[in-house]
């Protein structure tokens, strides 16, 4: 039986996001930009997406005199995470199953 | 990457990429606040080494409490401009070096104001210990070694009693700091 995949999450740049944010304790919108490849505007909508949903939270502060946004993932985020990995697995056959 | 839908066989790999991506990674010049630490160490050891065998008033060693006070907001300010991201191994080693800056305060203030100990001998051990852990936490056995090194030769500032043992500081600053601080820097450089 399949279950149903967070349509929030089920998109490969806000897939990127939150697997980035899930191995790290916060990072800076520069970083994330360079590790997925996206463009600013296109990153900053699907951060913002995932913010509205309460999965990561953004903090404005500044890197010397250089404003600077950090993001770090939230437990409703590793939640979210957590069932979306759980019923992508009910999509792959294992080979013991 | 897009705002686009993909299959579930690419969502895994998805996921496996950005969590090899961002594992163990050091950031670009990770050994600029041993280098810091390091030779404004070595150097305030060599200049206090001077008064004492200019003029012997061992208050001159008060001045080393001068050093956290210099150092620790430009090593703060370094940090936070380098790192890009903030790993769990970070935040650990940001601890590790916390609390050993603490301890070390703690000793030095202790033999000033009540009981004689060897501070100088405590000090070096626990920033051996504190340069190991961070070599083990980043898995570079390199600057593990140096710290380890810098706790086995440590006791030999219990044999040295008089200003001279300042000089074996130096020797130490350079096994702790400034050895870890140039391995630190050369690997983050090469591993990106």
């Amino acid at each position: 039986m399949f279950k149903e995949l967070n349509p929030l999450l089920h998109s490969e740049l806000r897939l990127g996001i939150m697997s980035l944010l899930l191995s790290v304790e916060d990072a800076d919108f520069v970083y994330i930009r360079e590790q997925t490849g996206a463009t600013a505007g296109n990153l900053s909508v699907q951060i913002d997406k995932l913010s509205k949903a309460g999965y990561i939270e953004i903090e404005k502060t500044y890197k010397g005199k250089m404003p600077c946004t950090l993001c770090k993932i939230t437990p409703e985020g590793v939640k979210a995470f957590e069932q979306y990995v759980d019923a992508l697995k009910s999509y792959i056959p294992f080979k013991d199953e | 990457m897009e705002d686009r839908k993909i299959n579930e066989k690419e969502s895994l790999e998805l996921i496996a990429q950005m969590i090899r991506n961002t594992r163990n990674k050091l950031a670009v010049g990770s050994g600029r606040p041993f280098l810091l630490f390091g030779y404004v160490s070595v150097a305030f050891a060599l200049v206090i080494w001077l008064l004492l065998r200019a003029t012997d008033a061992w208050q001159w060693n008060l001045l080393w409490f001068a050093l956290p006070l210099i150092l620790w907001p430009v090593v703060i300010r370094i940090y936070k401009n380098m790192m890009d991201k903030t790993t769990y191994v970070d935040r650990i080693i940001k601890y590790i070096w916390i609390l050993t800056g603490f301890t070390i305060i703690i000793v030095c203030g202790f033999t000033l104001l009540f009981v004689q100990m060897e501070s100088l001998f405590f000090s070096v051990l626990l920033l051996g210990m504190a340069t190991a852990l961070t070599g083990l936490a980043v898995r570079i056995p390199s600057v593990a070694i140096a710290g380890i090194a810098g706790m086995v030769i440590s006791p030999a500032a219990l044999w040295l009693q008089d200003e001279n043992r300042l000089l074996l500081l130096v020797a130490l600053f350079v096994l702790v700091f400034v050895v870890p601080g140039h391995i630190l820097n050369y690997k983050s450089k090469t591993a990106q």
